[in-house]
């Protein structure tokens, strides 16, 4: 997004300091102004070992900060020490629970943080018990809260067993701690309790980074909220939080848009808003507006950017019938309309997105039954499909990991340890040996899994790669047996396994795929009439402050000039879908397009 | 902030144990004898200063690991580097553990052998206390560090470059980009003037008229000929210094001579002038500053005088190195944003400087690193007169022991203050000296100091063989010297050491084996010769023999004093006599007859112990003479007919520091 002069509003949030929170609504150039806010700070900054910490949710966003930081600058531009770019969660680990977690672990170890940990045959005999009492599903769900508790989800855990401390949950947990593993879901809960603990460490954290900006704030978790407040009590200069509570979809990640929510009404902090639209025209603004929380009772955003005045309003495409018997026509129908709107139809100014996964019955709980051969199937689709570089990784990782030793035992870095081995350069070259022999990635995946077990017998001796025997093949390289929901599952190919996005003439992905993203046209498709997903009595009548309808209001705000729903036409009358804001169609059948 | 301590291992001489060295605020010396490991520690300290990075001028190579007796490489070699007032912004080696101003760091280093059968030295770093977390170059930006080696090249150091210290003062000095342009605008103007001037206009007529002749109007390229780029790095990188000596020669043959003559004498400046028998050296420079008149011709005779410089090669060694010290000190005096630590790494600073330039080196580094708290020195050395200015605290004694290497603090010392501030009166130049042996004999007084090497080497241990310093304590404070001997680690001491001292019996009055002060030479001695043989030793002596237990010390008492020991041995009497009698040769003559009246040989020791007691003022001279009577029986190189017979307790002493180690 290309803004030559910043509103008002913008020129508020970049002239604020102290603890300021910014509510920016969809195509406000929220990315633009963060990016600004960092280049202010940097170019006359003066503290040479003291910088500003620009953290986000994703990978994806920070990335985003960066390179609207350097289409800004002259070439060669990089934010680089004391400055530092990142997500929350690396921030975490890297300056807070990896640097000093050894003054909370109970072995002073320095935490190895993982997201998933290989059961030994004890640890498993006490996962099975909490499985059958019906607590988690898997023993690695609980995690450590703040308060030093155990949570299962988001609840803390209870059980029927008197003494909490036998619980095998707790038994295991405290194996783990002493061990030195630490969940990637329990680091920022660690991390808080650290610095409640270790003023000095929060203070030499607010001293490093005085100026901390946090970008999709909405998404913060609440442990990692309280991380902030923690920093912010022990002497921050400014601490800036900018997001969109109506845009906070990743509660699966255990973000919680409350404490967002919390900071915009807390009297300490300086709430600023961005209402003005630079992405979608007016009709869109008023049509979604609808579907937000945040504006509910406020006029919709206005829309000042190239599209408007588009004067398109949104269409409800209304089918009969099965979705997968109509599919095919409701998007030519969206296509046949990009036609008439003269869009382009490529992946970059069209997309079709749905609530969950792109492709039919590929989710299937508990399927990869090692980490090693999900990280194969990852490195699979990577080479064939993806950055090599990717499949380099991951390879290297599940090698690692069967060949040599425990990931969670790395002390510096891969390379590292397995120059303690071998030459890296050898290790590289039985890296690729096995990425050149990788089965197709659209192998249906029983195949492929057979292949897979192959080729790793073959190839592993031939480059003297001795497995660990607890590693071996047949039980590294597993998937789920059946599966009664999808009992085909495995003549689903490998590729539909793993695709998250895809591009075919236009953009296929689930609406987490298309964040932050701009098309010219969207089309959100709406697959069932009920059921606990996206369906058009939720969509018209359900809460706003849900995050289902948070996951459809992101999709709705991401086209310029055209947004498409298209959901079963299973409703008497309509609320939100007024016919001020949208224009009605319907469909049934091939060919047959009816104007209301 | 300041590095606190150093641990090495496995590199180069330190092996597995490894060493520590302990610094301080200020200027630290590292010392010890050859091939100890001091330059190996400085080597350390850069290598772990700069690895990561990228200004360096010294890796870790192959070569570094250290090699064991059975010629066994080591695997990996570690430099844990621990430091002090440590910001706490510095988060990559800032230690929140109480005080919380504590940091460190560490690297290790491993070799790997590549496909290609190349050996490669790689390595880990990481900041804090657990291996894992990162360490950038970054934050080692805070720290800058220089070195002014061994086999140094100040004069190269010195001379114009883009990257001599005289360039980095200049970048440090000026921040302010406007000065920087106004120095180049400068320089554009003198190249424009330069260039002007006929004669370099010819050379780039020449040179052009050449060049197109060769090219043929194929290229049609232009030459310009000036000076420097007229950048400011050009100006940096051009700066150079000189030496301009205060007293200019003026020949008596040259007509200004009587003129400076007359007009100093009129103006009473006579102090600025030297004559000689050639003419006369005049201080120019004061000269032209009292302001005295001079005509235009004398003003620019003097000048010239004046301009008339040494270049750097035409200085002394010695001078050079002062310089470059100077110029370092002034760089790192001024104070630079995110520099918390300049460390001044010297290697020998002694080297080619007399010792009372040594005394004022020595000042001048205390005195920048007390004015800035960000400036700490480290030198190695082998020179007592530093060693002696140095506070014990501040000292790192590297030595051989049992073939490796070792490292002994002095902070470590279990002294307290009043010993720390004894020791550093005492510790004078020759004292000193006793850090760089490998034996110790601390004495009482200065007949032992006189005659002890000679009876070394009666017995064939010659100290100057077996690098064994005779410390004179002058008096009996043994105590602070014992203690700084051993740390409180129950580690081995550095050295051999051994006390000799005298028991002192007989000089309690409430005891029964009292003798009385007034006793001569010549008074009755009955009954004496009992007392002193069965008189019980001081507390004085009891408690020296305690501290010496403790501290793994021989102690060597003399039954009473040396002299008595000494005349116990019936060949000695006649030296000892004889001695005696170049200082006293009346009395003497004396002493000589009441010995023969004795047949005692106890009798014939008391006589000369209470002559001497009563002229305890001439023991000095009177063991001189004794010393030359003995050397000239060692230096005769003949078998001497009645050899001067060494007391045992000082032939125990002597075995004791000259012991080869395998006994």
């Amino acid at each position: 997004m290309t803004i030559h002069e910043l509103t008002c509003q913008q020129k508020d949030f970049l002239s604020a300091s102290g603890k300021v929170v910014l509510c920016a609504c969809p195509g406000s150039g929220k990315t633009y102004v963060v990016a600004n806010k960092l280049l202010n700070y940097v170019q006359r900054w003066d503290r040479p070992h003291q910088g500003v910490a620009v953290l986000s949710f994703t990978n994806v966003a920070s990335q985003e900060v960066e390179r609207q930081v350097k289409e800004q600058m002259p070439n060669g531009f990089e934010i680089t020490y004391p400055h530092y770019v990142g997500t929350l969660d690396s921030f975490i680990n890297r300056f807070i629970l990896s640097r000093f977690g050894h003054l909370i672990m109970p072995g002073f170890q320095r935490p190895k943080i993982t997201v998933r940990y290989r059961y030994n045959e004890g640890e498993f005999q006490w996962m099975r018990d909490c499985h059958v009492s019906g607590c988690v599903q898997n023993i690695h769900e609980f995690r450590w809260g703040i308060d030093g508790k155990l949570y299962g989800s988001r609840q803390p855990r209870e059980c029927k067993a008197s003494n909490s401390k036998n619980l095998p949950c707790y038994r295991y947990k405290t194996l783990l701690m002493k061990k030195g593993v630490v969940f990637q879901s329990e680091a920022a809960a660690l991390a808080c309790r650290l610095l409640a603990e270790f003023g000095q460490v929060s203070e030499a954290i607010a001293t490093r980074f005085p100026i901390i900006l946090l970008d999709e704030a909405q998404d913060t978790s609440f442990e990692q909220m309280a991380v902030i407040d923690k920093i912010c009590e022990n002497g921050v200069e400014s601490v800036f939080l900018v997001g969109d509570p109506d845009q906070a979809i990743y509660e699966w990640r255990d973000a919680d848009p409350e404490c967002f929510v919390a900071k915009m009404h807390h009297h300490e902090w300086n709430t600023l808003f961005l209402t003005r639209n630079f992405r979608s025209s007016q009709l869109i603004c008023n049509a979604t507006k609808a579907f937000s929380k945040t504006i509910e009772n406020k006029s919709p955003n206005v829309a000042e950017g190239e599209y408007a005045k588009y004067e398109q309003k949104p269409v409800l495409l209304l089918y009969d019938g099965e979705f997968d018997d109509i599919r095919e026509n409701v998007i030519q129908r969206f296509l046949d309309l990009c036609g008439e709107h003269k869009i382009d139809i490529t992946p970059e100014h069209v997309a079709i997105v749905t609530r969950s996964r792109i492709h039919k019955d590929t989710n299937i709980e508990g399927l990869w039954k090692s980490n090693e051969v999900y990280w194969f199937a990852l490195a699979t689709y990577e080479w064939y499909l993806g950055s090599r570089k990717r499949a380099y990784e991951l390879c290297e990782k599940a090698l690692y990991s069967m060949c040599i030793g425990d990931l969670l035992g790395i002390s510096v870095s891969i390379d590292a340890d397995i120059e303690l081995k071998m030459p890296y350069e050898l290790w590289r070259s039985k890296v690729i040996a096995v990425l050149t022999s990788l089965p197709d990635v659209t192998l249906p995946l029983g195949t492929w899994v057979d292949k897979m077990k192959e080729t790793l017998s073959k190839i592993l001796p031939d480059q003297q790669l001795d497995v660990r025997s607890d590693c071996t093949i047949d039980r590294v390289i597993r998937i789920k047996r059946s599966d009664t929901r999808v009992p085909e599952f495995k003549k689903i190919p490998l590729n539909r396994f793993i695709e998250k996005k895809c591009c075919f003439d236009y953009t296929l992905s689930s609406v987490h795929g298309i964040k932050g993203e701009t098309y010219d046209a969207l089309l959100l498709l709406v697959e069932h009439c009920s059921g606990r997903t996206l369906n058009p009595k939720f969509l018209d009548t359900g809460k706003l402050d849900d995050e289902l309808m948070r996951i459809a209001y992101v999709a709705m705000t991401r086209p310029r000039k055209l947004l498409v729903v298209a959901m079963p036409d299973c409703l008497e009358e309509y609320n939100r879908f007024t016919e001020e804001n949208w224009q009605f169609e319907k469909i049934s059948g091939r060919d047959l397009v009816e104007k209301v | 902030m300041y590095l606190r301590k150093i641990s090495i291992k496995n590199f180069r001489v330190f092996g597995e144990k490894g060493v520590d060295l302990v610094f301080h605020k200020g200027v630290n010396a590292i010392i010890g004898e050859n091939n100890a490991g001091k330059s190996a520690v400085i080597d350390a300290i850069r290598i772990a200063f700069t690895t990561l990075t990228y200004n360096k001028n010294i890796y870790f190579t192959q070569s570094d690991f250290h090699v064991d007796h059975r010629g066994i490489k080591a695997e990996t070699a570690q430099i844990d580097v621990y430091l002090e007032d440590v910001p706490k912004e510095l988060i990559e080696i800032w230690n929140p553990e109480p005080p919380s101003s504590t940091g460190e760091f560490h690297l290790q280093f491993y070799s790997i052998t590549t496909p290609s059968g190349e050996d490669k030295v790689k390595y880990k770093v990481w900041g804090g206390k657990k291996e894992g977390n990162s360490l950038s170059a970054d934050t080692l930006e805070a720290i800058n560090i220089a070195f002014l080696g061994a086999l140094r090249d100040a004069e190269n150091e010195m001379r114009p470059s883009r990257t001599s210290q005289l360039a980095k003062l200049l970048n440090t000095v000026i921040k302010d980009e406007q000065v920087k342009e106004a120095l180049v605008a400068e320089l554009q103007k003198a190249n424009k003037s330069v260039i002007d001037m006929d004669p370099v206009k010819n050379i780039s007529k020449i040179v052009n008229s050449n060049l197109s002749d060769i090219e043929q109007e194929v290229l049609k390229q232009q030459v310009n000929i000036g000076l420097v780029d007229p950048k400011f790095d050009s100006i940096a990188s051009s700066l150079k210094s000189w030496i301009t000596p205060k007293w200019c020669f003026i020949s008596k043959d040259v007509p200004k001579h009587d003129e400076v003559i007359r007009l100093c004498r009129e103006y009473g400046c006579s102090k600025l002038y030297e004559e000689t028998n050639d003419g006369i050296y005049l201080d120019c420079k004061s000269f032209l500053e009292t302001g005295i008149e001079v005509s235009q011709d004398m003003s620019v005779f003097l000048e010239s005088l004046i301009n008339h410089t040494f270049e750097l090669y035409q200085n002394g060694l010695g001078y050079n190195n002062l310089l470059f010290m100077a110029v370092v000190l002034g760089d790192m005096s001024w104070e630079k944003k995110g520099v918390y630590l300049n460390l001044f790494l010297i290697e020998e600073p002694e080297a080619h400087l007399h010792p009372q330039l040594q005394r004022l080196v020595h000042g001048f580094f205390e005195r920048k690193c007390k004015e800035s708290a960000s400036i700490q020195a480290i030198y190695t050395s082998h020179s007592p007169t530093l060693v002696s200015r140095i506070g014990i605290n501040s000292i790192n004694l590297l030595y051989e022991d049992s073939h490796s290497a070792h490292c002994y603090p002095l902070t470590n010392a279990s002294l307290d203050d009043a010993d720390l501030l004894y020791l550093e009166k005492y510790l004078d130049v020759t004292k000193s000296q006793m850090f760089f042996a490998k034996g110790i004999v601390f004495v009482e007084g200065i007949s032992e100091a006189i005659l002890l090497p000679e009876m070394a080497k009666i017995l064939e241990r010659p100290f100057d063989k077996y690098a064994v310093e005779v410390v004179n304590v002058n008096g009996t404070s043994f105590a602070p010297f014992a203690k700084l001997l051993k740390s409180p680690t129950g580690m081995k001491s550095f050295v051999k050491a051994a006390v000799i001292t005298d028991d002192d019996r007989c000089v309690d009055k409430s005891k029964s084996d009292y003798i009385g002060k007034d006793i001569d030479y010549d008074d009755d001695i009955a009954g004496l010769s009992e007392k002193l043989e069965y008189g019980s030793p001081s507390e004085r002596y009891k408690r020296i023999k305690d501290i010496c237990a403790q501290n793994n010390i021989t102690l060597c008492g003399a039954k009473k004093t040396l002299e008595y020991e000494l005349a116990l041995h019936e060949d000695n009497i006649s030296y000892i006599v004889e001695a005696i009698k170049s200082e006293f040769p009346t009395a003497g003559s004396r002493l000589e007859e009441k010995i023969a009246g004795e047949s005692d040989i106890k009798n014939k020791a008391l006589r000369i112990w209470l002559f001497i007691r009563a002229r305890d003022k001439s023991k000095g001279q009177i063991a001189q003479a004794l010393c030359r009577i003995i050397k000239g029986q060692n230096d005769s190189g003949e078998t001497v007919n009645k050899p001067f017979c060494v007391p045992d307790y000082i032939t125990e002493a002597i075995y004791a520091v000259t012991r080869p180690q395998e006994e």
